[in-house]
């Protein structure tokens, strides 16, 4: 499905990012993961880069290795990013700080050196991955959705920027899966937060890589600057 | 090869030739002293771009060096480093001599 597609993925040492790596990599694509820790996929399309997202050095250099070993770039997907659950009034700037750094600047960081490498090749599918805490904005998300929300107008801005050459960027907004990233929010306070959606349970990996194949099919050409809530949230 | 002021400027010709072949625009061809940005520039703001992204990758792959060419010093300079082929020829050749 993806032969001779080169596929990055952030975030990809664990996770719903490591579940992405194996679905494209087992459909053929060359699969590069970035993430802070080593990879733990092991598969003969898979390539993992040990990268701090927030650091833009350390991704210019990861960048110029992908322009090197893989010469060009077809599908990107943000998906390093970290949550937290915590009052506004009673967050720390330096935790905001941290959040804004990989959930909305590291993916800002990687959106750039990608576009570099699609623009050469007039093609490229960026999507970006956001979370129902933006529409549903629940009490304690105050600073989470607001670096996802920044994301989504990012994504949007830079749909216009990248038109002309074959590029599209667009947003998928998971309701909840489970993850380590919730590690600080329980399960209980999660289902609760389900229940502000039409479709109340969590979302499964093929619900997500439906959307993402969607949004990666060279098909996909006329979709751009979309953003897709799973579980009916708005 | 060499950071010389000719080398730098036929990089820059190339770059800016190719940005416009790729617009699919017809245009006389570049000189030293063609407008870049404004003036009789057939560039628009995306063409610049992509000159822009081309000679940063190129300056890295020739002279190894990891230049950002649109920052808040470009921006700060006397003369806007890209209004014309000479200006930014003589802007690149500045960061890549200086220590």
């Amino acid at each position: 499905m993806y032969r001779g597609q080169v596929v990055l993925i952030t975030g990809a040492s664990k996770g719903l990012g490591s579940k992405l790596a194996d679905h494209f990599a087992t459909r053929s694509a060359s699969v590069i993961g970035l993430s802070r820790s080593p990879g733990v996929l092991k598969h003969a399309n898979y390539r993992h880069f040990c990268v701090d997202v927030r650091d833009e050095q350390q991704v210019r250099v990861a960048f110029g290795s992908i322009r090197s070993e893989f010469g060009k770039l077809d599908v990107l997907i943000n998906n390093a990013a970290i949550a937290t659950s915590q009052f506004a009034v009673l967050t720390p700037t330096a935790s905001a700080e941290d959040i804004f750094k990989t959930n909305f600047l590291g993916s800002f960081t990687v959106c750039r050196e990608a576009v570099r490498i699609m623009m050469k090749h007039k093609y490229g599918r960026i999507i970006n991955m956001s979370s129902m805490m933006v529409p549903l904005r629940p009490a304690g998300g105050a600073v989470y959705s607001a670096s996802k929300a920044a994301l989504t107008q990012f994504t949007q801005v830079l749909a216009k920027e990248v038109a002309d050459y074959g590029i599209t960027c667009n947003v998928l907004g998971v309701s909840a899966i489970e993850t380590d990233m919730w590690k600080d929010i329980t399960k209980d306070k999660l289902m609760s937060l389900l229940q502000g959606l039409p479709q109340k349970e969590l979302a499964t990996l093929e619900d997500i890589t439906n959307v993402i194949d969607f949004f990666s099919s060279k098909s996909s050409g006329a979709v751009t600057a979309q953003v897709v809530y799973l579980g009916g949230a708005y | 090869m060499q950071a010389t002021i000719e080398n730098i400027e036929s990089l820059v010709l190339t770059a800016a030739s190719k940005a416009v072949a790729d617009s699919a625009q017809e245009t006389s061809p570049f000189t030293a002293s063609s407008d870049l940005f404004g003036g009789d520039s057939p560039l628009d703001s995306m063409d610049l771009v992509a000159l822009v992204v081309d000679l940063e990758e190129q300056l890295h792959e020739l002279f190894g060096k990891d230049i950002t060419l649109a920052d808040e010093r470009a921006m700060s300079q006397e003369v806007n480093p890209f209004s014309k082929v000479e200006t930014l020829t003589r802007y690149i050749h500045l960061l890549l001599t200086e220590r």
